[in-house]
């Protein structure tokens, strides 16, 4: 960005690092568990990224993040089983217009009055969607589900790919994830996105400089319900199955946790946050009752002591690296002084 | 810019501005104008309405009754962000600034006015934006300071980066609200020198304050409000001689 430059140099090492990883991840694990396990977790890499464009990037708390994932599950299925399976990219564009359009008509209302007040709205938008996701039957199968969803279908040219195996499901998701961690990156770093963070910073002051902190909020609302509605597509095909429990509560709880303790408005921080708290609980074979109070638990003393969560630990590691290699050099030059 | 007229200075004109809060009277039909390129006081004793004759006019509070001409044209009821795209520029009295991000972006965040630099398209808009950053960096002194976050700074530098912000705005009327207030002697005359660069370069500006050294020394006209009511306009000489102007400030 030229007129709005960005502080400090990306850590490109750590994103290279970061990505060899996660090619690697199909390669290195043998067992099919830990290879679902990933393709969750890059799921929730999607979805926290996209979530933290409202909660860190314009500071408002959105409660109802899992209704435009479920849109985005309940289009694909619906698409795919009664549409005719047109395939990814139909798909795809309606679950992030449509997503769109949800967020827009629920972010004007919402952000009208206060921060507090959109809160309240996200989450009764929520609950609206719960009982429309329960009992709209004929459409979403109510309990029932919406069973039998195919393997995901990418038309590309005259070719129709079918992503049947596990390894074809992690890399689609894996390619998903990178698009929307380069697509928010970019705007973070771009002039909107310097504007977003004006208006999280001083919404009144925002408004003294001609920024409209209105538009502000709802393109960063919309951004993310479209990536999150595209998380939806890919998991309705994962799980060949679609059920009202994807509007619920306990997803954006999860979310919510993954942001905090990755850190707000930290791309990496989040996707670290994303990534330990899809594997953790399944690795570690953590009880589900007992999973949330955990996180609860943590949650609680992360935001108190380490506010900026992982983040806080990538921030220091420029430093501590310079400091290591002082030490060594001086040691090396005690050493010189020595023989 | 289709919204502007021509000249670096607008012409401002408030009538009939009134607002209670809760059935408190702040301001009871206010009137007074500032012509192209002058600067105009607004002075008053403590809670004498003087901020929020401000909020009203930039459209942050909603006022009873007013209307507001910005250059001959009715303004009345636009939003803040507009109004600052047409010229009509604050300060806010408690500083404020854009925490997380570097003075720098801070200042160009005014690149964002919209419909500013309409022609010529957005590449040449914000060459042209970072141009004049760089130059208001010199101008206020802020070059080691540039590449800080606006929250490390200093309460004396942030007035000096809201008013470097505020200037890149382009503003043709500037309401500035209490610029020198808590801060040190010293800065305060940098702030007054600033202010009056700004004059020479032909912006209009609106001065609220409560340093009289400074209201009487740059302004040329004077405007009192005592319990939201205009007591007195005038000449600096004029007005604080009056009796009513004595009386508000320290009693009968």
């Amino acid at each position: 960005m030229a007129a709005l430059p960005r502080a400090g140099p990306a850590p490109a090492i750590g994103w290279l690092l970061a990505g060899t990883a996660a090619v690697a991840v199909p390669r290195v694990t043998g067992n099919p568990f830990y290879l679902q396990t990933a393709t969750v977790a890059m799921i929730y890499v999607v979805l926290a990224v996209a979530y933290d464009l409202v909660v860190g990037r314009i500071g408002a708390l959105s409660l109802c993040q899992p209704v435009f994932f479920a849109w985005g599950s309940y289009a694909a299925a619906l698409l795919a089983t009664r549409g005719g399976n047109p395939g990814f990219w139909l798909e795809a564009v309606v679950a992030m217009a449509g997503a769109v359009a949800l967020a827009i008509a629920i972010g004007v209302p919402s952000f009208r009055l206060s921060l507090h007040s959109f809160a309240i709205g996200t989450l009764g938008f929520l609950l609206i969607a719960q009982l429309v996701a329960v009992n709209w039957i004929s459409v979403t199968g109510g309990p029932l589900c919406v069973v039998g969803v195919p393997a995901l279908t990418v038309p590309l040219g005259g070719l129709r790919l079918t992503v049947l195996s596990d390894t074809q499901n992690y890399y689609t998701i894996l390619a998903i994830a990178v698009l929307t961690v380069a697509a928010i990156g970019l705007l973070i770093r771009s002039r909107t996105g310097a504007a977003l963070t004006a208006t999280r910073d001083d919404p009144v002051l925002a408004a003294a400089r001609g920024i409209w902190p209105l538009r502000m909020r709802l393109t960063a609302f919309s951004v993310s319900a479209a990536f999150s509605g595209l998380a939806g597509v890919f998991a309705a095909h994962f799980q060949h199955v679609v059920c009202a429990s994807q509007v619920d509560i306990p997803i954006n709880t999860l979310l919510l946790v993954m942001v905090f303790i990755g850190g707000r408005a930290s791309l990496r921080g989040v996707i670290t946050g994303a990534v330990l708290f899809t594997v953790l609980p399944q690795v570690l074979r953590v009880a589900d009752a007992w999973r949330l109070v955990i996180f609860g638990v943590l949650l609680l003393v992360m935001v108190t002591t380490v506010p900026d969560g992982i983040e806080h630990v990538y921030a220091g590691v420029p430093g501590l690296v310079r400091r290591l290699l002082a030490r060594m050099d001086r040691s090396a030059h005690h050493r010189a002084q020595d023989g | 810019m289709a919204e502007r007229a021509g000249g670096p200075g607008g012409q401002l004109r408030v009538t009939g501005l009134s607002k209670a809060y809760y059935g408190v009277r702040a301001l009871h039909d206010l009137s007074f104008s500032v012509e192209p390129g002058e600067i105009v006081g607004l002075i008053g004793p403590n809670g004498s309405g003087k901020t929020t004759a401000i909020d009203c006019i930039t459209g942050f509070a909603r006022p009873d009754a007013k209307r507001v001409l910005l250059d001959g044209v009715d303004v009345s009821g636009v939003r803040p962000n507009r109004l600052a795209a047409r010229g009509l520029v604050r300060t806010f009295q408690q500083v404020r600034v854009f925490g997380t991000l570097p003075v720098r972006d801070n200042i160009a965040m005014g690149g964002f006015v919209p419909g500013h630099g309409a022609r010529g398209g957005r590449r040449r808009h914000w060459r042209d934006i970072r141009a004049r950053t760089e130059e208001l960096i010199d101008r206020f002194g802020l070059r080691q300071v540039a590449g800080t976050r606006a929250d490390r700074l200093s309460y004396g530098q942030r007035k000096l980066v809201e008013l470097a912000a505020a200037l890149l705005c382009q503003p043709r009327v500037l309401l500035l609200d209490e610029p020198v207030a808590a801060i040190n002697p010293t800065l305060a005359l940098e702030i007054r020198d600033q202010i009056l660069a700004m004059h020479r370069d032909g912006v209009s500006i609106l001065l609220v304050e409560h340093n009289m050294e400074l209201v009487t020394g740059v302004c040329q006209r004077l405007v009192v409000l005592d319990h939201g009511v205009k007591i007195a306009e005038g000449t600096p000489d004029e007005v604080m001689h009056l009796t009513e102007v004595q009386e508000a400030y320290f009693g009968r």
